[in-house]
């Protein structure tokens, strides 16, 4: 059965991701100030808006009321760079999780994946490689599953169904797949959000020395985002997917970002009951105003399909 | 390489058969080869006697094995196979699966830009001001491997050396615009209309980008910058972003093994370049990195473990 793992940073937010269906939760926690850089694969503020847990207390709430909802807590601890001097640091973060009761720790760089299962180790916590150690080859899965432990991969967000199936035929290993806000980038790799004031400049626009600018609203020169996986679930099951996360740890509206998690929840739910994806998409439109005011020209009209054709997955390399 | 006065220096070529572009310039090495992309590294066939042609030249040979894309890492897997059988004296890998994947390697093995381009997020959203990061953190998953001698070194951006506690192994400096991005969905094959596999002829020219608008989280919907935000030029060559305005430090703490120029990018004399570059170095320090510094024990070496 396919679970839906959806973003969390305040008891609001699980209040609204439960009651829309989620099933799962991510949350990330502060670092503490002498760190100097985020645990996680997210900075602190992005666009303004937290994207952590402020204290331990309420990390800890989080977790407990997750479990008494029957949620489990994944703890991200993904930063891509986990520096030798920040590692000490990095540790006591994951057993602060671990000792919260986090279910799952995600790992981001090899050299965490390395260490986290010394903290691990005796607990009923389990590892994830995150969508940041961009893992699609099987040498890497191999060392990640049979070597340090990990029991589910994030997969890249750049990864086409094809390959998708692929990794499935290669490896016994949770797969989550991650949708709603993709990235034909490396994440890994980016240093692009280093510009000040121009914020994620990956999805910013831009103009050319030969005079070509970005207009409309369709993305941009540098915008590889393929998002949305909705029409693309029925397929996703057949392949065993285990998981879909929805994005959004920074999300500056948290309706908003559980409300895409309720229309994935119909179509889960909807799929279960044997419906086919236009019936679903056709009752979604019916009830749903976002639908038509959000969904259609954000993601449909600008073709941000995460595994259809589409001009960004035509220029895969 | 073991014993030198003075640092090499490597310069990197478009294509195979630009060697002769270096001779006489007072160069040590060649490379060829792209950390994003295998379309720009086909040189499969290449290889033998581009090797070939670099040792009869006196100049040793590195190859630059980009990052396994999905589609492409079986490719990427025999090219770098193939150049370490074609003789090539430097691999200069981007990922961790081509990593374990050259493994027998070792002795000639780095950790390129692919993989120390990573870096930590920051606390805040963006760098107030126009700051920008002098130093490279290294992951410690790099310093394990180097440290136990499963790779011989790291490649990175001269702007942004490394920590020179953090390093041991061999040091190699890349002169010119910084590695900001790789795109698996390429952006000149997008906006040159290109197909995949066939558009080696659009990379030969940069397209220079200036940010306009940038992006609001709250709609997807794209908004003017507001006056006077810095906006920097930015390069696209193919499926990487370069930024053209960072520089090569006056002084670099970390002794530098391997300085590596690419050919693209030189405007003036090369020879003039090579030898700007030869200044002598000081002794590099006993490698601080080989212990886990949280247990004082060796650390985990994830390219050693399983071989």
């Amino acid at each position: 059965m396919m679970l839906l793992n959806a973003p969390v940073r305040s008891l609001r937010m699980l209040d609204l991701q439960r009651r829309a269906g989620a099933e799962e939760v991510f949350l990330g926690l502060q670092p503490p100030p002498a760190t100097g850089m985020s645990l996680d694969s997210l900075p602190v503020i992005r666009d303004g808006q937290p994207t952590q847990v402020g204290s331990v207390s309420m990390l800890t709430a989080l977790i407990r009321e997750a479990h008494q909802h029957g949620m489990r807590a994944n703890f991200c601890a993904d930063a891509p760079v986990v520096p030798a001097a920040v590692l000490p640091a990095w540790l006591d973060h994951v057993r602060t999780a671990v000792d919260a009761g986090a279910d799952a720790i995600v790992v981001g760089s090899l050299g965490a994946a390395t260490r986290a299962g010394t903290v691990v180790s005796g607990t009923t916590c389990t590892l994830t490689a995150g969508s940041m150690m961009a893992v699609a080859a099987p040498p890497l899965i191999d060392l990640l599953t049979r070597q340090l432990g990990v029991r589910r991969i994030a997969v890249p967000q750049h990864l086409t169904l094809d390959e998708l199936r692929t990794v499935r035929g290669q490896v016994e290993v949770e797969l989550e797949v991650h949708v709603q806000t993709g990235s034909g980038w490396d994440c890994t790799r980016c240093s692009l959000p280093d510009q000040p004031g121009v914020g994620l400049a990956c999805r910013a626009g831009y103009r050319t020395d030969a005079g070509w600018v970005d207009a409309g609203a369709g993305p941009g020169l540098l915008d590889g985002g393929l998002d949305c996986a909705l029409c693309d679930l029925p397929a996703l099951m057949q392949l065993g997917v285990d998981v879909v996360t929805i994005a959004g740890r920074e999300s500056p509206n948290l309706r908003q970002n559980a409300k895409v998690t309720q229309i994935y929840r119909r179509a889960l739910d909807g799929l279960r009951a044997g419906r086919t994806m236009p019936e679903i998409i056709a009752d979604i439109d019916r009830v749903e105003l976002s639908w038509q005011m959000a969904w259609i020209p954000r993601l449909c009209d600008q073709r941000r399909c995460r595994f259809r054709d589409s001009p960004i997955s035509a220029a895969f390399v | 390489m073991t014993e030198q006065a003075h640092p090499l220096v490597e310069v990197r070529l478009p294509g195979a058969g630009d060697i002769d572009r270096v001779l006489g310039s007072g160069a040590d090495a060649v490379g060829i080869g792209h950390e994003g992309c295998l379309h720009k590294a086909r040189h499969a066939g290449a290889l033998v006697p581009f090797v070939r042609h670099a040792h009869e030249a006196g100049l040793a040979a590195s190859v630059v094995v980009p990052v396994a894309w999905p589609r492409s890492a079986a490719a990427v897997a025999t090219f770098a196979h193939d150049a370490a059988a074609a003789g090539a004296d430097t691999l200069v890998v981007n990922d961790w699966a081509t990593a374990l994947e050259c493994r027998p390697y070792a002795d000639r093995l780095v950790l390129g830009r692919g993989l120390t381009a990573s870096r930590p997020l920051a606390v805040a959203e963006e760098p107030t001001g126009t700051a920008e990061p002098v130093h490279s953190d290294l992951d410690v998953g790099i310093q394990d491997a180097v440290g136990d001698g499963a790779a011989l070194g790291v490649e990175l951006d001269a702007a942004t050396p490394p920590r020179p506690e953090t390093l041991c192994g061999q040091l190699r400096l890349v002169v010119g615009p910084r590695l900001r991005a790789l795109s698996r969905s390429c952006p000149t094959l997008r906006h040159r209309h290109g197909t995949a596999g066939r558009c080696e002829a659009l990379c030969t020219t940069p397209i220079t980008v200036t940010a306009t608008s940038r992006w609001r989280l709250v709609d997807g919907k794209r908004e003017t910058l507001p006056a006077g935000t810095p906006a920097r030029d930015l390069l696209v060559w193919g499926n990487a972003v370069l930024d053209p305005a960072s520089t090569t430090p006056d002084r670099v703490a970390a002794p530098v093994r391997v300085w590596v120029i690419d050919l693209r990018y030189v405007a003036g004399e090369l020879a003039e370049e090579v030898s700007a570059l030869r200044t002598p170095m000081t002794p590099p320090p006993s490698p601080t990195c080989r212990l886990d510094p949280v247990s004082a024990q060796p650390s985990p070496n994830p390219l050693r473990s399983s071989t």
